[in-house]
Order: structure tokens, then sequence, then C-alpha cells
């Protein structure tokens, strides 16, 4: 236990001082005058952070803009085929951002996009679609930020007690100021508490500026630290901990914040789980209407990049008719060729996903056993020390670890140690959270019954909390092993040749327009992570055989 | 079998103190209860016996074995040889019946075979024993309850403890599971605590009783002690309904007391403990039962009231009759004729059922 302790301690605070350290590596001496005077002036950097508000101000308005609707369209109308648009409305939630932002280049590439492709044929002059854009970049980063405002917004929505708005329309407000006056300030929280946590996963997005900007020079922080600190020749590495330090910060006062808005559970109290259904609105002909809006919704950030990465994937030239004499399976032998880098790179994926999920899932499963039980200060130090990794993003999670395994006494740069060691790092506050609500759900009577019965903590744990808590463990080790096998933002920084992963490999592929090969690996992870949800499920399933809840 | 012996025992939750310096025997074979409104500390005084928080002060013997005391070291809740009913069961819902009333003896390293016939058992006894494969959500709330009890049986422990057992069941099941566990008791014969704040409850199940109130032992005695001659206002409060008249003792003989009352001419004849000398201050107790009424106008002396409210419960009724200098006391009659509002009537108390209990001067000690 101690020692799972020190393990998190370590992981958490080691990178984090290099971090710092580097930061104020920066002007070798003269930090605070160099910082305010050269660093500001390092080319394109204050394009790069412009470039990364006008994302935010674009694509936080626009995945509102796209999810509210949906929200409502779920929650309160009769529009058919509801069910279906529930489901798909998280499925973007569950695609990579990597794989959406290529389906859409691949759509709308300026030359070789399909819908200009099409376009051409037609007869258009110039190309109909931009995706290498801002407009573009924006675009898709609303449709894949979008279902974190739909999941947020509509929890809260489905549990409002309808009576708190009768009342309101019994009490002669119009519905205008009922929504104005009761069902606004009642979802406000949720909306900010989405509203903050779209803004944190724009600031840490890696693969679809890396996608779609890169490529006609548009950097955000993220692809900036990359591209202009990192792989610049030779690396500034000060220049990348000094952005890494500031995106930190910012996404922690973020959170920070979050949590005040949060907290007090005046969203929980406000919003109680009793009272009864909120009442559906009767659309008649214009349910048609909010079904074509979903669907379009469905259309744009699922259908249309998985149609095309089909297509990209199994036709045997880009641009051929998709018609079954043009489809083959060549595509795939060639890009697991055993001389190429896609086939290590899936060996490698697998290997760290595997094991970084495993080492991930023991260690959370010690330290939430430790947070849930222990005495109460060690309890909140250990608490909040596991939360800090989710202020700090992929690319400062890497950029911290280069700082602190580049060299002796812990050189696990040029291994594929040093990836794992982020991953686990990254994703211990999911395993964490996961595995502690698991805990937290079991009664302090269980454990006191099998105390009292004769068992010492090892047996109690053995025979009674485990058995308990094995679905949420289960259930955690999903999430890292999916989150970890796609994993970008922070591979792409600590990679060597030979120690690519299949994400590092796509947009290695991507860089060199090999765009059938790129669809392969995008289809390959998709499958790998659904059949892995599925045999957690039925793994599940069995617990729940041997020992229903 | 041993006794479970606590002494000075104290625990605080920061500002709170929620068991103050208690001391008291739990003697062997005995059921106990300790019994109090929530917050006086008896569920901290039972998970400071099972060993689920430590004490900071004073001392816990089961027999002659320390158990705590945190000088000398504190043996954990599984070196205890406990059994424990929860207010929650607690049944551990991976397991089956037949796995959660065997853990304890598994953990006691207790031979298969021997352990399936220990197990059916003690099924037998709370006559679950064809529930033995079933889990327990598949169970009624009392037959959970019968199987939590059954678990905390199987492997014999020297002290059986109960956190109100029954709290979560209805009425009904209630009064059938007391008998149950009355029952069990008699012939199993183990050191029992049983934690309660139904005094109904804590007055049929046990031998003894101890009262608790704000962290401290008000006072222990057997149900009829309690009930006859609360030494505390508080006791008497608790355990069962009274009237309270501010008294102070004016003269004893070898049978009775007399108290005069605030507002009373005559003294009252009542019963008062034998420590309790002339000129004490405290509370005279009547209980309801204990008053006699009577249409006014008899020949016999009384205090003169009327009745403000009068109910009728079947075998008796329950009124309450504003006495002339101005209060009000609640009074039990049998039923034998009909009361209604606004009758003037003669009330007199029965010395027997009256008693006076002192003022505490301190905080007192009790062991």
């Amino acid at each position: 236990m101690a020692a799972a302790a020190l393990t998190l301690l370590f992981l958490v605070f080691y990178p984090l001082f290099w971090l710092f350290y580097g930061s104020f590596a920066y002007g070798e001496g003269s930090f605070p005058r160099a910082l305010l005077t050269e660093f500001w002036q390092l080319p394109g950097l204050s394009r790069a952070l412009l470039n990364t508000l006008d994302l935010l101000l674009g694509a936080v308005p626009l995945a509102f803009l796209l999810a509210l609707p949906l929200v409502f369209i779920v929650t309160r109308t009769d529009t058919p085929l509801k069910w279906l648009i529930e489901i798909a409305a998280i499925l973007p939630f569950i695609t990579p951002p990597l794989i959406g932002s290529v389906g859409w280049a691949l759509l709308a590439a300026p030359r070789t996009g399909l819908i200009n492709v099409l376009g051409r044929e037609l007869g258009a002059r110039g190309p109909l679609l931009n995706i290498y854009s801002m407009s573009g970049l924006i675009f898709v980063m609303a449709l894949y930020v979008s279902p974190y405002v739909y999941l947020t917004v509509q929890a809260v929505m489905q549990r409002m007690d309808a009576s708190l708005e009768e009342a309101s329309l019994i009490s002669g407000a119009s519905v205008a100021k009922t929504i104005r006056n009761v069902v606004l300030p009642l979802s406000l929280p949720a909306i900010l508490s989405a509203g903050i946590l779209v803004v944190t996963r724009i600031l840490e997005e890696f693969a679809i500026p890396g996608v779609l900007g890169a490529p006609s020079g548009i950097y955000t922080i993220t692809t900036y630290i990359y591209y202009q600190a990192i792989s610049y020749v030779p690396p500034r590495y000060e220049v990348a901990a000094l952005l890494a330090s500031l995106l930190m910060g910012t996404t922690a006062i973020l959170l920070v914040l979050q949590s005040h808005i949060l907290g007090g559970g005046r969203i929980f109290t406000t919003v109680s789980g009793k009272g009864h259904a909120p009442r559906i609105l009767r659309l008649g002909r214009w349910r048609y209407l909010t079904l074509a809006y979903a669907l379009i919704y469905i259309g744009a950030t699922v259908a249309l990049p998985y149609m095309v990465l089909f297509y990209a994937a199994f036709v045997s030239q880009w641009g051929a008719p998709p018609v079954p004499s043009n489809f083959t399976l060549a595509n795939f032998v060639s890009t697991f060729d055993p001389t190429l880098s896609a086939r290590s790179g899936l060996v490698n994926s697998l290997i760290l996903a595997v094991s970084g999920a495993t080492m991930a899932t023991l260690l959370t499963l010690i330290i939430s056993y430790m947070i849930t039980s222990g005495t109460s200060w060690w309890r909140s130090g250990l608490d909040f020390v596991s939360a800090i990794p989710l202020a700090m993003p992929g690319p400062v999670i890497a950029v911290a670890m280069l700082w602190a395994y580049q060299g002796e006494p812990f050189a696990l740069y040029g291994t594929l140690w040093i990836l794992l060691v982020a991953y686990v790092t990254h994703y211990l506050p999911y395993g964490v959270r996961t595995i502690t609500s698991s805990f937290r759900q079991i009664s302090a009577d269980f454990a006191r019954a099998a105390a009292v019965c004769g068992a010492g903590r090892a047996a109690g744990f053995r025979d009674i909390l485990f058995p308990l808590v094995q679905p949420g463990v289960l259930a955690g080790w999903m999430l890292m092993f999916i989150s970890m096998i796609r994993e970008l933002s922070s591979s792409i920084f600590l990679f060597v040749p030979g120690t690519e992963t299949t994400a590092v490999t796509m947009l290695e592929m991507w860089q060199e327009a090999r765009f059938s090969g790129v669809a392969v690996l995008s289809l390959t992870l998709i499958t790998i992570s659904v059949l892995v949800v599925i045999l957690v499920r039925a793994l599940a399933g069995a617990v729940h055989l041997s020992g229903p809840r | 079998m041993p006794s479970v012996r606590v002494d000075g025992l104290r625990k605080r939750f920061g500002e709170v103190v929620a068991v103050d310096d208690i001391s008291i025997e739990f003697r062997d074979g005995e059921m106990t209860s300790v019994l109090g409104p929530s917050g006086c500390g008896k569920t901290t005084t039972l998970n400071l016996i099972a060993g689920f928080i430590d004490p900071d002060r004073g001392s816990i013997h089961f027999g002659e074995r320390l158990i705590a005391d945190p000088a000398r070291g504190i043996v954990p809740s599984n070196k205890r040889d406990i059994g424990m009913v929860f207010q929650s069961y607690a049944l551990w819902p991976h397991l089956r019946v037949a796995d959660n009333v065997g853990y304890g003896l598994k953990m006691r390293k207790v031979p298969r075979f021997e352990r399936a016939a220990a197990v059916r058992r003690a099924l037998q006894r709370v006559r679950l024993e064809d529930c033995a494969e079933r889990f327990p959500h598949e169970l009624s709330g009392g037959q959970q309850q019968r199987v939590a009890l059954a678990r905390a049986i199987a492997y014999a422990p020297q002290i059986l403890l109960f956190d109100e057992p029954l709290s979560n069941l209805d009425a009904k099941l209630r009064e059938e599971m007391r008998i149950e566990i009355k029952e069990i008791h008699r012939e199993i014969g183990i050191t029992s605590v049983y934690v309660t704040h139904d005094q109904a409850e804590a007055m049929s199940l046990s031998d003894r009783i101890v009262v608790m109130g704000e962290g401290r032992i008000l006072q222990v005695g057997s149900p009829r002690e309690l009930y006859e001659e609360p030494a505390d206002v508080r006791v008497a409060r608790f355990l069962g309904r009274t009237n309270l008249f501010e008294a102070c003792l004016v003269g004893k003989d070898a049978a009775l007391a007399r108290v005069r009352v605030e507002g009373l001419d005559a003294p009252l004849p009542c019963r008062a403990p034998a420590d309790v000398t002339q000129g004490t201050c405290g509370s005279l107790s009547v209980r309801p039962e204990a008053v006699l009424v009577r249409p006014a106008g008899g020949a016999e002396p009384g205090l003169r009231g009327r009745v403000c409210a009068a109910i009728y419960l079947g075998s008796v009724w329950q009124l309450y009759v504003a006495l002339d200098g101005g209060k009000t006391i609640e009074v039990q009659q049998t039923a034998q004729r009909v009361w209604s509002l606004g009758d003037a009537v003669s009330v007199a108390f029965d010395p027997q059922r009256c008693f006076f209990i002192a003022r505490p001067q301190q905080p007192r000690s009790l062991s």
C-alpha cells in the first residue's frame, strides 16, 4: 500500500518538478526578463495563441448550437427514432478525434476530398469545401466536442422535476418566461460546466489541429509545442516546458472553476431525482424537421466520416466509383506489410494498452481502496494528487516526461517504457474516478461484517471488497485500454523510430498521403475497441451470474 | 462466556465528545440493551466494543482479556471473536446464504464438512434451512435479518453485538423477530449487547438496560427498576410517559417520603431513593396510570381540575386534565366510565407509583 502511494507520488511529482525546472531554465539564468521579452517574440507563437483563441471562440458556441437542439429533441419532443438519436449522439464521443478528422479530411480536402472531387465532376470550378482552414478546424472540433455538451446538459434535463416547470406555468408565466426564469437557471450550472469541459478539451486536443491545421500552417498551442519546439532543429525544450506549464496552469484554473460551479451540490439539490418526467411536446408535422436535424447531425459526426473510411480502406484506387468490382483487401495486406512500421506500431500499441491499462488498474485499485478506507488526511491528499494529471493534457505530460526521463537516473527515452509511464500517469485519474466510485457504492458495513467474522484486511479485501468492486475495476480497465490504444497527443512527442504507436503511424502515413493505410488503421483501431468492449461486457456478465448484486 | 467490561471509555469526533468517560460491565450470558435517543453515544459505544473505532482513553476487557486500551494496545476486530448483527444486515450480495453464514467458520479454518453442518444448524435455528442456496437479494427483509443473525451465531462467538437490528422491519415483523431473538439468546446464552432507540424493544428483550444520554450513562438497571425508580428525569421521560412536577423532599419515614410541590398546599406522599435526604429538590414523576380521576364533588380529598382532552383507546382512556394550578397532566384510566370534554374532576396520585428524582448535584459516575 505504501509502495502504491509512493509510486503515485513519484509518477505525478517527478515529471512535474522537471516541467517547472525546465520552464525556469528558459533564457539561461535571465529567466523573468527573457520570458517577458524574447519569449513572446518567438516566430509564430503569438499567431498560434491567437489561433487557439479563434478556435475556442468559434468551436465552443458552435458545439452548443449543435448539441442543445439535440438535447431538446431527445428530452422534450415526440420526434420519431429517438432511441437511435440517443445512441448516435454519443458516437462521436467514442470515435477518436484523429479518426474523425481524417474522415473529414478525406471528404473535404480541397483537391482530393471526395466532396470536392464530386463537385469538380459536376462542373464546380474551385473546391466546394476546404477543411484545411480555420473554419474547417472549428467545424470538426465543434462536432467532436458537442457530445460533452449533449451528455452534461441532457443528464440535467432528464432529471429535472417537471413539477417545477408546471408550477411556473400554473402561476401564469408564459412558456418563454418559464424557460427564462425556471429552466435556464436550473440548468445553468450544467451548461457552464459543460462549457468549461469543452474549453479544456479544445485546448488539449492535438489530433484535429495536427491533421487539419498543421498542413496549411495553422498551429494551435499543442501543435506549436510539437512542430515549433520539440521537432524543431535543434529542439527547444525550454520553450516547450514554458508553453506546457502555461497550458497546464490554464487547465488547472478551469478545472478548479468547474468544481466550484458543481460544488456545494447545487446542481443535485435543485434537480432532485424524484418528481415526475418532463412533459413531452407534441410536434405534429414539425417532428420530421427535428428528425431531419438529428439525422444531419448523425451524418456529419458519424455516418459520413465512417463511410468514407470504409471506402478508403477497401477501394482499390482513390476516387474510383464505389461498385463491388473496385473493392479489395489489398490495402490491408500492403498496410500490414512486415517491413513497414504500421505492423510494429500496432504491436506496440497493443503491448502498451494491455500492460498500461493493467498496471494503471492495479495501481488505481490500491489507491482507490486507500482513498475510500484510509484515515482522513491521507485520504483527501491521495484523492487530490491522483486528480493532478487531469490538469495535464497529453502534450504537457509528454513534455514533462521528456524533461524527466531523458537523462539519468531514469533514462527511459527511446524505449516503450517512457510511453508506458506517460500513459499510466495520464489515465490514472480515469481509473481512480471509476474505481473509487465503485468502492463508495459499497456500504462500510460489508467490510465491518467481514472483520467481525474474523477476516483480516487481506482476506476481507480478497473475499468481500474485491468481488464487489470487480465490475467497476473491469470498466476502469476497459476505459483505460481504449484510451491508451488510440493515444496520440503524448505518444507523438515521445516515440522514436521503432517505438511508434498506431496513432503515430497514422499521422505519419497521413503526412505521406497514404490515405488507404490511414483508413485501414482507423478501422482496425475501432474494431479492437469494440471487441474489447464486447469481451469485457461478457466477462462482467459472467461475474454477475456468479454473484448478482 | 466472558463478560464485557468497559472502564472510563472516552471517544471524541472533532469537537463532539461522543462517549464521555463511561464505565459498565455487560454481565456474562446476559442480554443487555443500550438505550437512548439518537446521538446519545450508544452506537459509538458499540463500535468501540466491535473495534471499528479506537477509544481515546479507557479500556475494554472481554473477561480477563484486554481488548482495547490506547496505552496498552488494541486487538483488531477480526481477533476479538465477536458476532454482530447490523442495522443494514450487511449480507454480502455476491455470496449465497450458506456462504454468508459459513464465512466466519471459513476464517476460523473449520474443515469443510464440519462447516456445512454448522451452517445447517445455524440456519435451522433461524428456520431458514431451505434458503441456503439463495442469494440475499432473493429473500424478504425479515429473512435477510434472520440470515444476518445466523451468520453472527454460526461460529459461536464469545460476544454478540446488535446494532438496531430491527429498525428496518415493519411493526409486526419487528415483534416476531424480538421474540425469536430472545428465544435464541436463551438457548445459546451468549453475552449480548443490544443497541436500540426503541424502549419497547429494550424492555421486552433484555435482562438489563443501560440508558445513555449525551455520551454518558444515565442509569443501569432491570426494565422494572428503570421504569419504577428512574434516577434521572431523562430516563423517566424516555421510558414510557410521565408527568413531572418540581418538588422538594420535606419528610421521610420507613415506607414513604413526602414532597412539597409548587402550587399545592399539602405535601404529597411518594417513594424516594434511600440516599436522598430531607431538603433535596428535584422532580416528582407521576406515571399516567398512577393518577386516579373521579368526578368532582365526592368526599375524598384531591386536586381539582377539568378534562381538556379525552381520547378513547379501547382498553383505556387517555385523558388530559388541566389542574387548577395551571399545569396539564396526562392520565390513563381503565375504560369503565365515559369522560367528555370539560368534565370537572378530582385527581389523586397513587403514592406507591409516584417517584421522587433528585436533581443531580454534579455529573455522576456510575459503574
